[in-house]
Formats: structure tokens, C-alpha cells, sequence
């Protein structure tokens, strides 16, 4: 039996390398990745799941990492922000966010690509309403969200092609 | 010597060199078309200059700065909206291993207010967000269990929580220096012509009462602030998230004691402000710079979501009372009204604010005769502040519905009505402002509006939809109704007469062709680097990707004011336009010794200067910028722009209060559920007059974010209190729209020929939102046939008419 | 957050160990979407908790199965799963229909079903819904194993009956069986991310005709606990449903409200409201259960 400790050793893989991090056990896997691994792109606006800045995926789905203790994370695999661009190359999601303008503070976008990547892996061809539903979880105050809807349809299209 | 440039043919094919040929005022131009062959860089879409940064998750916000030996600042906040402190015992807290500082008000350096807001409170609380002590900690758990361990005795007392208690004779005083709860210098008095006689003449009068709620900014990023001393001179280094970094520079100045100079302010990528990260960040800056210079170490400070609602400046909640009459065709002659604000425990901005409102009480309508009052009180609550329209979306929201509510009373149509009392090239304003040299389409922008909403048919077939409804039964279908509404608004450009609008720019050429830009207004996640970059790259004839955007850093560039009024682009831009002309002069000069030319016949496009009407004698651009700086030209500058002067008379609300206003018009059309009073958003349509956009596509983003943001205001926004308890304060309560509650937004870029704004843009940041909430209400009243005069219209109010709280002293009026 | 120690189970029996060992003290975590947050906000209700015992690990937790008569659900069944799952759509669809609006796809990968039972929220998206399917829950500790009708384990907002040494093992459910149809309608402030303002589960078992012969009503946000409603269903129950016994059995929702809740604040407005929305989820059952026929197969 488990008697605890305040302080745990939590081992896991963040954009494919793996990674071993003591840390007090009341520490999130957004602590982890922010002031742990400086993955910093990983942001936290309100710390109780509401606001999806701190949206990462976890062993293939989006989940809020504010949300996550570091030690629910042991095992796991993780992709941050930090993990989309291959080779210097931007994601074809990011490229869309770009082209559409459904860019302005930039703070949700990190959050927002990872749920649209969660969303685009499972439903490689979602209609409107579900990349709405895709990103409810993610709170934006700038854009009104019209212009990453578009994005993400252009990014769901770029990578059906790529797939055909 | 000739440049072995070759210009593309692209180049010479996508702009044309000639100038503007000038357009009649109110003349639409479908967005896009009439930048073709006229401009290169400005007018289009082109991607945000910082957009590989922010969707790679590169950009540093203030939170995403770590230095060695950091310590983690927090504070402690009040437990009572008004409260005498008895006592503070820090000892348990200072005893804490990790625990480097603790500090009370006693241990200040330099004053302990700023403005009026306390950076630690002494003897007494006015509201929950005032902080009694700091911590500086190891980690962030450190701080916040030494937090926890600071003792306060408090003695609660009784405060003033509404605008009706405040007034209230014998009230309780919130500030000694504010006799009556008035905030100082909020009166702004307007008074044109008479509106004793006005009335006489009047028809029908009629007199209603508005009210808008407490609205909280809600950007995705909290507060964050980082402060590293240098031991050496005593001077600070601050790093934030800020909306004005010289007003912060300023308040950190002020909490050290210290000289501005020694203060470095440099702003982090934003993310998002809306006029919110400014006193709070003023606070935040200069508590973490005296536990850093205290301490000798780097101190890092980030608002919990929480904290941030506790502190942070909310949109100011009005009473609005008019009274209006019109002559039966309709010509409004006079309108009477006092509007009075809600400005909490401290300073507020409603001194600048209730100016703004005093100019746009009347709408846009000339109206021969004119009273508007507007005022503050305080209240020991969260003190109101600058928010994305400054006082407009709440003056708009009453005066739009009194429209509608006037329109009725006359048994006219309400679009009639506007269009018969609304500016026309020529009117003259409430403050007497005679609208000339300047355009003013607002008649055509308002029938563009009409035509793209089909308006007059789709409200006649919702007016025969929800008749069919009433007679069919049971179906929970047949208790929906849908209705359409119409909000029109002009907004004055800039700061206008309300305090100096100059503003500086710096544009240096490099020897490689790049050119670095520095403006003192700061890219909120607007876009304004990408603005800035477009203009100056246009004015010198360069690619976008050869501008280099570098943030507002206080050292480098002077005060050049706030980036409030959505004067970034319209006031900013100009420094910027001017700035690159200076340039660009010096350097057609070098260019015109080397391609043996006068610089008069040199224009550039693309990276390359040539001659006009001959551009096989060109040059690059870069290699120009060579020779000028081995040469020794001065490549760079720093051109402040300096506005005219707008005067005003104070006693009477008179005078020019913009240089030029910009125009709105925004449709909405809503379905509400009859038996939960649920409202559901389903069209929003926003004309706007841009002038120019200089982005479209960051226009339209703009407006896109604009109706989200007075969709929240309209239908679910509101920080609820109890005797000043904010009850409310993360966002599972206080609820902001979601993807799914969006409506379908239609943007039309309306174009006009302004001579004032760079390359004839308007603002357009805060017009984007200012009549959505007008516009979504008036479409609720068409919906349901009843009035709603107090904002949101949540469930309660829409199915009630009156809001329900939890809580104590919340009561609806 | 408030600091705690952290304890890991890989399996039931452990688990119960752990519990039984620091009763009292030691909050168990699944998903976390619920115990973050009031650990985050020092909510009194963790004011005894000093360690965390993570369960999410246990992989014999996490299932939603067919048993012939019966569908069983692992408690760290996410929200996700029960909204997606086969079986849940086939022989339960009220409940994937309710977990669908539970917060955000990010919360609904997380949050499992018995996390929100053991939460005991007034407004649990799923709780209703379960209640209406008649659902059970076993629970275990080291003295051994029980089964508990669902109804009986809310005690008061945020409060169950369990024990703080017992875990919940399974919930288990019989398949309506004939013709039935189902209904959930919850009424929130937003259209994600939202708490309900009040929710309605009904589902209503008809046979050829139209009679109804099972009626089953719960509620969220309305009784200080969610809980079914006899009296409702009593008055429905060998009735063909009517516009005016749809409304009637409203108006009654709406004073039994009263009855158990007494007048808070919100009344005034709940009142008329749950009448609707009953009156509403009860039409749409029955013609659901018109319309389709439930079989178990």
C-alpha cells in the first residue's frame, strides 16, 4: 500500500521525449510542463477547466491540464504546443490559424490548436457545428471565434488531401 | 551608378503609384475592390506579424518569464468591502522557511497610494480587492500559505453598495475627498440651445430610466508582472502585461520613490486588455518592485483568475435617465438626460470616461436642443475603469432603446426615425460640432445595413411568424419568437478634446534594407504591430517581411500616451506615416545621386526604388539603405505627431470633441424561448464606416470579437455582489460566450473618404462592439413585445422583467 | 492549491486499504475535474483532506458493458465514453444524451460518471438520468461490498451517504425493456461550458396504445438533492398523455419543488420555469416512445 509523500517523482513523455520530474504532489501537469520543462506555451487563464488555455493532449485527448495532477499523469504521453511544428515546419492546423486571421492576443491559440488537433485526429472531416463543439472548451475574447471555425475546416480539408 | 534591380512584374502590376483619386464622402466601395492597382501593403489581408510567434507558442507573455533566484510575490487581499484594520500580524508568516519579505503598508518606500489606489492599505479597506500585505516566496506555494498565515483584525463597516445609496442623503462617505460619493471632476455638463423650448414645441415626450450592469473584461490572460532590480543604481526592470506601460512606469516610480527614468518598463506579448490592464497592472508593477528591490531579487507576480476579478477595473454600470420629445413627423426636439455611473471605491477613469459619454449621449442625431448630466458616485465596490468603448456600449444601450421606445410612441417606424434626425455632412452635434471636412455616410452606411439584412421584410415575416405562433398551442415550438433590431452609433476617433492625443514614432532604416519600428502604443493582440508594419512598409515601399516590430520598452522611445479611444492605428499610425515620410525622404535623396535623378520623380514599390514611368533606372532599396548609412545620413527617426487642438468649453459641453467620428450601424435578430426566457442570438450584422482598413481581415476580426463581446453584454454578462463580495469571480459563473453561442456575424467594411486618419482609416476596436448590445436588445423587444431597460437579459429578466440575486444587497431596482 | 499527499492504487483492493487506513483524511481523485477545483479553491468541503488517493489507474474501473438484462458502467467511465459508448446510446441514450452536456470536450475526457455521483453536485448532468434508469451502485471497503439504489445515496448538496473508507465499484442499471422513450433537457445560462440552471430526465414506458404504464421522472437543480418525482410519475402512470395532463404534471413538478426546497431566491423564477421544461421532457417522451420501440437484446 501507497503511504504518500509530499513530494513525487512523476515520469512521462512530452512531444515524444521522455521525461522524469520531482515535483510536490498538489503540482498540475500545467505546473509540470510551465515551470518544470519551461513548456511555456501551455498557458492558464482561470485554473478550474473553464477556459482551455491550458488544453494539452493527453494519451490522445484533449484535456485541461490545470485540471490533471502531475501524478495522473505518470505514464502517460503528452503533446504540447511545443510538439507541432515538425522540422521547422509549421502544423497545417497553425498554417490555417494563420492564414484565416484566427489569431489576435494569441493567448487561447495554443489551447485552441491542441483541441482542434484532438478534434481533426478523431473527426478528420467535421462539419461546423461539431469544430464548434470541438472547441467549447476553449475560450476566446478576441475573435468571436468565426475566423478559427474557418481555419479549422481549411486545416480539416489540407489534411484530408494530404491523406488521400 | 544603375541598380541591377529588376522589378516583377507583379510589382508594377499590384500597385499603382498615383494618388488617391478621392472618392465622394458616403460613397460605399465593396471592401477590397478599391485597393486594387492603388496600394501594395495597406488595404490588404495580409497575415499578422506576429502570428508564427503566437500559434507556434513562442510569444513570452509576462507570465512565461523565469530568471534565476525568482522569487514568487502574492498578496493579501481584504475580507471586508469597507473595514477598519485593527491590527496585522505578518509574524507567523515572516517565520516561514522560503518566505523572503513580508510587507504592510508601514513598510512602503515611496507613497503608498498612486493616483488613489492603494498599493497596501493601512487603516482601512474601501473594497475586497484592496490588498493589506505582500509576500515575496521561494515558490508560488511558499507565498500563498505565508499568505494564509498573516493575521488581520478587521472592524467591518457599513458601506454604500448602488448608485441609490450613494446619493442618499446622509450616505456614508467612501473617499473624504469626494463630498456627496460624487467622484471628483466627473461632471460633464452638455447644453445646446433650450430644451425648455424644445419641449414646447414637442409632440410627444416621453421619459424612461436604463440600467447596465457591472461587466468584467475577462481577457484569457491574467495579470502577470516580473520585476528584476539592479543593485548597482536602484533602478528596476519590469516585464508585464500591460495595456500602458508608461502609466506603469509611473506607478512604480511612484511606489518606489523613485526617479521615471529609473524605471524600464517593457512590455510583453498581451494577452488581451480591452482597457483592463492598466491600474491593476500599475498596482501589481509596484508591489512586485518594492518586494524585488527589497528582497535584491527578481519578483514574479500573476493574478490568480480570481485576484484578477477582485482588482481589476470592470465596465462601469449606468443609470440612464432621458427625457425626449419629438413633434409628430418625427424630429426629435429635445432631449434631456442624466446618466450617472457607477465608479466603485477609487479614481475609476469615469473623469475621462463620463466626457466621452457626455459627447454621445444624444446618439447620432442632430438634435436643436440639448441637457445632458453625467456624473460618478463612489460605492465600496471594484472600481470601474477604461473597457472597450469607454462608457459608449452602456450610453448606446439606453439611447438606442429610447429610440426605439420614442419610435413606438410616435407610432413610427424607429428606422424611419433615425433616418430623419440621423448626421448628415453638415449637422451639427450635440456639442455644437459642425460635421464638415470630414465624411459622414452614416444615411448610406444605415441603408447598406437594411439592404444586406433584408431588414423591413425579415422583420415583417417574423411579425407574421410569431402571430401564427400565439395561436398554435402545446408545441414547445410555438413559444418562440423571433425579432429583429437596429442600433446605429458614431464614436469620435481618438482621444479627441478629452487630453493631449500626440504620440510618437520611431522608424530606422538598417544598412541590410530592414527597417525597425518602435511605437509608445502597445499591440493589445489587436493587431497593431501588423498596422504599424503595413503603413510604414507602404509610405517607404517595402515588403512587410523587411519591417521589424519591436514592443513598447520605455527606455527607447518616449511617453506617447495610452493605447485607449482606438487611437493605435488613427493617431499612432500618423506618427508612424510620419516617421516614414522623413525617412523615406533622406533616403530618395541618396537614391536619386546614385540613379542620377531628382528625388521628386523617384517612387518604390516592393524593396525598389525607381524613376516614375521609367523603371528600368531602379535600385534596391537595400542597397540605398547601404549607401545612406555609410554616407552618414540619418536613416531613422523619431516623429511625433501632434494633433490640433480641439477646445472646449466646459460649463456648456461645447465644442470640436473629435477630429473626425467614425460610424456604425449593427443589426441583430434573436429568438427567445417564451416560458424560460432564454435567448438565443442568431444574426448579428455589423456595418461599420473604417475609413480604410488597413487590414481587412484584422478588421473584420475585429468585429467578429466586437459581437461576441456585446453579445456577452447583452444576454449573460454580470459581476453579481454581495454587500460588495464579488460572487462571481472565474469563469464558471461569470459567463463570457462560447463557440457554441456565437451568432451567424456579418461584417461589411464600409469605406469613406476621411481626410484626417493615415491613409483615411477610422477606429474601429471599440466601435466593433458598442451597438451590439443596443442592437440585441432592441431585437428582443420586437421578439416579445415587452421592454426590457436593464442589461443582461438573462433568463430572469427576459421571463420576469427583473433580475433575481443571491446575496445581500444585490436587489434589482 | 492546498498541499496534500498523494497516494496511488492500482487496484480495488488496495484502494480500500488505503481508504480504510486514512478514513477521514484522504479524498479519492479520478478524474479530477471536481476535486482540483475545490482543492484549488480551499473549499470547505476538503477542509478534512490531507492526502489524495489516485484511482484513475485502476484499469478494472473503467468500462461500460452489456449483461444481457443489465448494463454496468466502471465508475472512472469518462463522460466521453458514456456519450460515445455503444451501449450506452443503444440501451441508455437519456444518459449519453446527458453526458454530451456535461462542460467541454476537454471536461468530458476527464470527468468520469462516478466522479460526478460521489461529488453529489445539485446540478450533475448525469445523476438524473441515472435515476431515471433505476440505477444502483456498489460499493466496496474492507468490510466488504454493497449495493445501493442510487436514490439513497444523496444526502445533501455535495454529501453522499458512503462511507469515506468505501469506493464505488460499479453502477448498474436493468435495460427498459418494450417500448420507451427518453427525454433530458437542461436549461443553462450558455450552450457549453454550462452548469445546469435546472435539468429534467424523463423516461416514459408506453405500450401500444399510448398508455403509460412506466413513467419515470428526475430532476437537477430543483429538489435539494436530484431525485425522481412520485408524485409526478404517479399522476402520469396509466394515463395517455394529453396537453392537459402534460400540463398538469407540470404544475405539480412545480409544487413539489416548493414542497421540498421551500422558497430560496432563485423561485420566483424556477416556478414557472420546471413546469415547462417538465411539461416539455415528459410530451417529448411519450412521443419518443410512440415513435420507437426499445428491445433488449
Amino acid at each position: 500500500m501507497d503511504t504518500g509523500s509530499r513530494e513525487i517523482e512523476v515520469n512521462l513523455t512530452v512531444n515524444g521525449k521522455k521525461v522524469t520530474v520531482t515535483c510536490p504532489a498538489n503540482t498540475r501537469l500545467l505546473d509540470l510542463l510551465r515551470d518544470y520543462l519551461h513548456l511555456t506555451g501551455t498557458k492558464e487563464g482561470c485554473g478550474i477547466g473553464e477556459c482551455g488555455a491550458c488544453t494539452v493532449i493527453m494519451d490522445g485527448k484533449a484535456v485541461n491540464s490545470c485540471l490533471v495532477l502531475a501524478g495522473s499523469a505518470d505514464g502517460s504521453e503528452i503533446i504540447t504546443i511545443e510538439g507541432m511544428e515538425k522540422d521547422g515546419k509549421l502544423h497545417p492546423i497553425q498554417e490555417a490559424f494563420v492564414r484565416n486571421n484566427a489569431i489576435q492576443c494569441g493567448f487561447c491559440t495554443p489551447g485552441m490548436v491542441m483541441s482542434a488537433k484532438a478534434l481533426l485526429d478523431a473527426n478528420p472531416d467535421p462539419t461546423e457545428e461539431e469544430i464548434k463543439i470541438g472547441i467549447s472548451g476553449n475560450l476566446c475574447r478576441c475573435t468571436g471565434y468565426k475566423q478559427i471555425v474557418d481555419a479549422i475546416k481549411e486545416a480539416a480539408e489540407v489534411l484530408r488531401r494530404r491523406t488521400a | 551608378m544603375q541598380g541591377g534591380a529588376v522589378i516583377t512584374a507583379e510589382a508594377m502590376k499590384s500597385c499603382d503609384r498615383e494618388p488617391v483619386v478621392s472618392q465622394m464622402p458616403g460613397e460605399a466601395i465593396p471592401e477590397g475592390q478599391r485597393s486594387d492597382g492603388r496600394y501594395c501593403v495597406v488595404n490588404k489581408p495580409v497575415p499578422r506579424v506576429d502570428a508564427y510567434e503566437k500559434v507556434t507558442g513562442r510569444a513570452k507573455y509576462a507570465a512565461d518569464i523565469y530568471f534565476p533566484n525568482m522569487l514568487y510575490g502574492k498578496v493579501l487581499r481584504s475580507r471586508y468591502s469597507h473595514a477598519r484594520i485593527l491590527s496585522v500580524d505578518t509574524s507567523a508568516a515572516e517565520a516561514m522557511p522560503g518566505v523572503y519579505c513580508v510587507l504592510t503598508a508601514k513598510d512602503l518606500p515611496g507613497e503608498q497610494s498612486w493616483s488613489t489606489y492603494l498599493f497596501l492599505a493601512g487603516d482601512e479597506v474601501r473594497y475586497t480587492g484592496d490588498a493589506i500585505a505582500m509576500v515575496a516566496a521561494e515558490t508560488p506555494q511558499i507565498a500563498e500559505e505565508a499568505i494564509r498565515a498573516i493575521k488581520v483584525e478587521y472592524e467591518p463597516l457599513p458601506g454604500v453598495y448602488s448608485i441609490e445609496e450613494a446619493l442618499a442623503e446622509g450616505a456614508l462617505q467612501v473617499q473624504d475627498y469626494a463630498p456627496g460619493n460624487i467622484v471628483r471632476n466627473t461632471h460633464w455638463p452638455v447644453r445646446k440651445g433650450n430644451v425648455e423650448e424644445g419641449f414646447a414645441k414637442s409632440d410627444v415626450i416621453i421619459e424612461r430610466e436604463y440600467r447596465t450592469q457591472y461587466i468584467e473584461h475577462a481577457y484569457i490572460e491574467p495579470e502577470a508582472a516580473v520585476v528584476v532590480p539592479n543593485p548597482v543604481d536602484g533602478s528596476v526592470t519590469v516585464y508585464g502585461s500591460l495595456q500602458n506601460p508608461f502609466m506603469t512606469r509611473r506607478a512604480v516610480a511612484v511606489a518606489l520613490g523613485t526617479q521615471i527614468g529609473k524605471v524600464h518598463v517593457i512590455q510583453q506579448t498581451l494577452g488581451g486588455s480591452f482597457g483592463g490592464k492598466e491600474e491593476v497592472m500599475g498596482l501589481m508593477c509596484g508591489r512586485a518592485a518594492v518586494m524585488a528591490v527589497k528582497t535584491g531579487r527578481p519578483v514574479k507576480m500573476v493574478n490568480t483568475r480570481e485576484e484578477s476579478f477582485l482588482e481589476s477595473a470592470k465596465r462601469h454600470p449606468f443609470r440612464l435617465r432621458y427625457k425626449v420629445g419629438a413633434t409628430r413627423d418625427g424630429k426629435i426636439q429635445a432631449f434631456e438626460a442624466e446618466l450617472v455611473d457607477e465608479g466603485g471605491a477609487y479614481n475609476s477613469q469615469a473623469q475621462f470616461m463620463n466626457w466621452r459619454a457626455c459627447v454621445h449621449t444624444t446618439g447620432c442625431y442632430e438634435i436643436p436642443n440639448v441637457k445632458v448630466d453625467v456624473y460618478a458616485v463612489h460605492t465600496n465596490k471594484v472600481y470601474g475603469g477604461a473597457m472597450r468603448g469607454y462608457s459608449s456600449p452602456q450610453v448606446i444601450f439606453g439611447q438606442e432603446s429610447l429610440m426605439d421606445e420614442l419610435a413606438e410612441a410616435l407610432g413610427m417606424d424607429p428606422v424611419e426615425l433615425r433616418l430623419k434626425n440621423a448626421f448628415r455632412p453638415g449637422s451639427v452635434t450635440a456639442t455644437g460640432h459642425k460635421l464638415e471636412g470630414q465624411s459622414v455616410p452614416l444615411v448610406d452606411l444605415i441603408k447598406r445595413v437594411l439592404d444586406e439584412t433584408d431588414f423591413f421584410a425579415v422583420r415583417e415575416r417574423y411579425r407574421k411568424e410569431r402571430e401564427e405562433a400565439a395561436q398554435s398551442t402545446g408545441a414547445p415550438e410555438g413559444r418562440l419568437r423571433k425579432g429583429i433590431g437596429l442600433a446605429a452609433s458614431f464614436r469620435g476617433c481618438g482621444l479627441g478634446a478629452e487630453s493631449p492625443d500626440a504620440t510618437g514614432a520611431f522608424v530606422a532604416v538598417m544598412d541590410d534594407g530592414s527597417v525597425l519600428i518602435r511605437s509608445g502604443l502597445t499591440d493589445n493582440g489587436q493587431g497593431l504591430s501588423t498596422a504599424h508594419a503595413q503603413i510604414v512598409a507602404e509610405e517607404l515601399g517595402v515588403k512587410i517581411e523587411d519591417i521589424v516590430y519591436q514592443r513598447v520598452d520605455t527606455s527607447s522611445i518616449p511617453d506617447g500616451g495610452m493605447t485607449v479611444a482606438s487611437r493605435g492605428t488613427f493617431t499612432g499610425g500618423r506618427a508612424m506615416l510620419g516617421a516614414a515620410r522623413e525617412v523615406k525622404k533622406a533616403l530618395f535623396e541618396v537614391a536619386a545621386r546614385m540613379l542620377e535623378c531628382d528625388p521628386e520623380d523617384l517612387t518604390s514599390a516592393e524593396g525598389i526604388i525607381f524613376v516614375k514611368g521609367d523603371p528600368s533606372r531602379s535600385i534596391t532599396f537595400k542597397e540605398v539603405a547601404n549607401r545612406a548609412f555609410w554616407s552618414g545620413r540619418e536613416v531613422s527617426k523619431l516623429f511625433w505627431f501632434i494633433p490640433p487642438d480641439l477646445p472646449w468649453d466646459r460649463p456648456t459641453g461645447q465644442g470640436p470633441a473629435f477630429p473626425t467620428y467614425a460610424y456604425a450601424c449593427v443589426v441583430a435578430e434573436v429568438q427567445v424561448d417564451m416560458e424560460t426566457g432564454a435567448v438565443d442570438v442568431l444574426k448579428v450584422t455589423a456595418g461599420h464606416d473604417v475609413g480604410m482598413a488597413i487590414n481587412p481581415a484584422l478588421a473584420k476580426g475585429q468585429i467578429y470579437g466586437g459581437i461576441a463581446m456585446g453579445m456577452g453584454m447583452a444576454i449573460m454578462e454580470e459581476v453579481e455582489f454581495s454587500d460588495g463580495d464579488i460572487l462571481n469571480p472565474n469563469f464558471d459563473e461569470y459567463i463570457i460566450p462560447t463557440s457554441m453561442d456565437v451568432p451567424e456575424a456579418k461584417p461589411i467594411l464600409y469605406e469613406s473618404d476621411d481626410p484626417v486618419g493615415p491613409f483615411r482609416a477610422k477606429s474601429l476596436g471599440e466601435g466593433a462592439m458598442e451597438c451590439v448590445a443596443a442592437a440585441i436588445a432592441n431585437a428582443v423587444a420586437d421578439a416579445t413585445g415587452r421592454r426590457i431597460r436593464e442589461l443582461p437579459l438573462n433568463l430572469e429578466r427576459v421571463l420576469l422583467g427583473k433580475s433575481l440575486k443571491r446575496g445581500k444587497g444585490g436587489a434589482s431596482k | 492549491m492546498k498541499p496534500f499527499e498523494y497516494l496511488r492504487a492500482s487496484g480495488v483492493d488496495e484502494a480500500c486499504k488505503t481508504l480504510a487506513a486514512y478514513s477521514g483524511t484522504c479524498a479519492v481523485i479520478a478524474g479530477g475535474t471536481d476535486l482540483l477545483v475545490a482543492l484549488r479553491s480551499r473549499s470547505k468541503r476538503v477542509e478534512h483532506v490531507e492526502k489524495v488517493l489516485d484511482i484513475s489507474k485502476i484499469r478494472d474501473l473503467d468500462f461500460i458493458e452489456d449483461r444481457g438484462n443489465e448494463v454496468a458502467i466502471g465508475p472512472l467511465a469518462s463522460h466521453a465514453a458514456l456519450a460515445e459508448s455503444r451501449v450506452t446510446r443503444k440501451y441508455a441514450p437519456i444518459l449519453a444524451e446527458a453526458a454530451k452536456t456535461v462542460g467541454s470536450p476537454q471536461i468530458r475526457a476527464r470527468g468520469t460518471v462516478g466522479g460526478n455521483i460521489a461529488n453529489a453536485s445539485p446540478a450533475a448532468d448525469t445523476i438524473p438520468p441515472l435515476l431515471t434508469l433505476d440505477a444502483s451502485i456498489n460499493v466496496r471497503s474492507t468490510s466488504g461490498e454493497r449495493l445501493l439504489p442510487l436514490a439513497e445515496v444523496f444526502a445533501a448538496p455535495y454529501r453522499t451517504t458512503l462511507r469515506p473508507d468505501e469506493i464505488i465499484t460499479e453502477i448498474v442499471f436493468p435495460k427498459p425493456a418494450g417500448r420507451y422513450g427518453h427525454s433530458f433537457i437542461k436549461l443553462g445560462r450558455r450552450k457549453a461550458l454550462s452548469i445546469s440552471r435546472m435539468n429534467v430526465a424523463a423516461l416514459i414506458g408506453t405500450d401500444d396504445e399510448g398508455t403509460m404504464k412506466d413513467v419515470r421522472i428526475a430532476v437537477g437543480s430543483v429538489m435539494p438533492v436530484p431525485s425522481r418525482v412520485s408524485a409526478v410519475e404517479d399522476l402520469l402512470k396509466g394515463q395517455k398523455l394529453t396537453d392537459d395532463l402534460a400540463r398538469e404534471a407540470g404544475e405539480l413538478m412545480s409544487s413539489e419543488m416548493i414542497r421540498r426546497s421551500g422558497i430560496r431566491w432563485s423561485t420566483e423564477y424556477k416556478a414557472p420555469v420546471i413546469k415547462v421544461l417538465t411539461r416539455r421532457a415528459i410530451v417529448q417522451a411519450a412521443k419518443r416512445a410512440m415513435a420507437e420501440t426499445m428491445n433488449v437484446s
